[in-house]
């Protein structure tokens, strides 16, 4: 496995996404191929893929052409890849943006595991921070926990109101 | 013997008397049946009738009282015979009376000598027999008062083994109705133990339950007031949550569990 994700493909859906686009480019390369080989015209469009996996196909070629062992290969990667990655759920209070995404990703990605799958939730009752879970253990930073562990600071705060 | 020959003798008496009775009514009415032939046959033409008439009655007068007269001297002298045939008869059966009674008397004479000697005989087969009879009687009654003696020491055996037997028994008996008795007393003891252990265990779950659901109370008011207090805070916060400005807490926090994170990717 030569190659690296990019951070807009962060969790296991969008691997799985970026899997399928690949797939259907494989399927229409071959027809192309098969096309050209018997010297016939091909007029079916080049299928719309996302802008991940085109990067991830330019990478996977030599910058000038792209031959159906490679793409295969790169496919039988990426289900590899899909099956040995950590996988890991963040629960925010409130739905990402963008930046915010990308942010958090590169830096699991350099800190934590340069593969790692991170799927995003939200969770409004969680007021703020955050809930981890790899595996079978959560990790509860939110605020709301940190509101319930500090309970009896409500009573006080009240007693001095 | 005797007394059969008067009775021939009285008897030959009666039909020599039957006889000349007899023989005097014949005679009687011969006579008068010829006399009355005569009157009808011979006098009837000679004499008047009223001659003959009284003639007749004065034949018969005079039939009649010579009738009368051998009546009376026939009736006198069967008397005469009666009363002779009565005392002959009587010396006759006195003395064959007398002769009986004497005959009678040496027979019943004999008879009771010799049944003095049969009771004398039999008087002592009486004796010997009654001593036999009570030699046996007693060799019974003694057989008997011995065989009562067994049957009464078996039987007495008998009843003290039984009573042996019963009293082992009934000891038995007592022994497990005392170990029984114990054991109730045990088991009430026990009960009633276990009772004051059961209520004492009532009395502190009582007073547990109670403790727990105060401070479940407290613990669920507490829970309301976090859970006001949190409504609270979403109500006032929620829908205005900047995770861009959360983002440096955030990677913070990462940073700070870098190696639990990593421990348990692993």
């Amino acid at each position: 496995m030569n190659f690296s994700l990019p951070s807009s493909v962060s969790s296991p859906q969008d691997l799985t996404a970026l899997t399928t686009d690949v797939q259907s480019y494989a399927k229409w390369l071959s027809q192309y191929s098969i096309a050209s080989k018997a010297k016939t015209s091909y007029s079916a469009a080049h299928p719309e893929i996302t802008p991940a996996a085109i990067e991830l196909i330019r990478a996977a070629s030599d910058q000038k052409s792209i031959t159906e062992k490679q793409v295969d290969e790169l496919i039988a990667d990426l289900e590899s890849f899909a099956k040995t990655a950590p996988v890991m759920t963040i629960t925010l209070a409130a739905p990402l943006s963008v930046g915010t995404k990308k942010t958090l990703v590169d830096w699991c990605r350099t800190s934590i595991h340069p593969n790692i799958l991170i799927t995003f939730q939200f969770n409004s009752l969680l007021l703020g921070g955050m809930v981890l879970r790899t595996g079978s253990t959560i990790f509860d930073w939110s605020f709301r926990r940190s509101l319930l562990e500090r309970k009896t600071r409500f009573t006080e705060v009240l007693d001095r109101v | 013997m005797g007394g059969l020959e008067v009775q021939l003798f009285i008897l030959g008496n009666v039909f020599v008397i039957g006889a000349l009775m007899s023989a005097a009514l014949f005679h009687w009415r011969e006579h008068r049946t010829k006399m009355k032939s005569k009157t009808k046959s011979s006098l009837q033409p000679i004499l008047p009738p009223a001659t003959v008439r009284h003639i007749i009655e004065k034949a018969e007068k005079e039939y009649s009282r010579t009738v009368e007269q051998t009546s009376l001297e026939l009736r006198h002298q069967l008397h005469t015979s009666a009363t002779s045939l009565h005392d002959q008869v009587s010396n006759l059966g006195l003395k064959m009376i007398n002769d009986e009674l004497g005959q009678y008397r040496s027979d019943l004479s004999i008879a009771h000598k010799e049944t003095i000697g049969s009771m004398q005989g039999i008087s002592k087969d009486i004796v010997e027999h009654s001593q036999e009879l009570r030699t046996r009687l007693l060799n019974r009654q003694a057989a008997i008062e011995l065989q009562l003696s067994r049957q009464q020491a078996e039987l007495e055996a008998k009843f003290i083994a039984h009573s042996d037997s019963l009293d082992v028994v009934f000891q038995k008996r007592e022994n497990d109705f005392m170990s029984k008795l114990d054991e109730l007393e045990k088991s009430l003891l026990n009960t009633q133990q276990q009772y004051l252990d059961k209520q004492k265990e009532l009395n502190a779950q009582l007073e547990q339950n109670t403790a727990a659901r105060q401070e479940q109370r407290l613990e669920q008011l507490d829970t309301q007031l976090d859970d006001a207090v949190v409504a609270f805070l979403l109500e006032t916060l929620g829908h205005n949550v900047d995770i861009g400005a959360q983002l440096p807490y955030l990677t913070e926090t990462l940073a700070a569990n870098k190696e639990a994170i990593t421990k348990e990717l692993r």
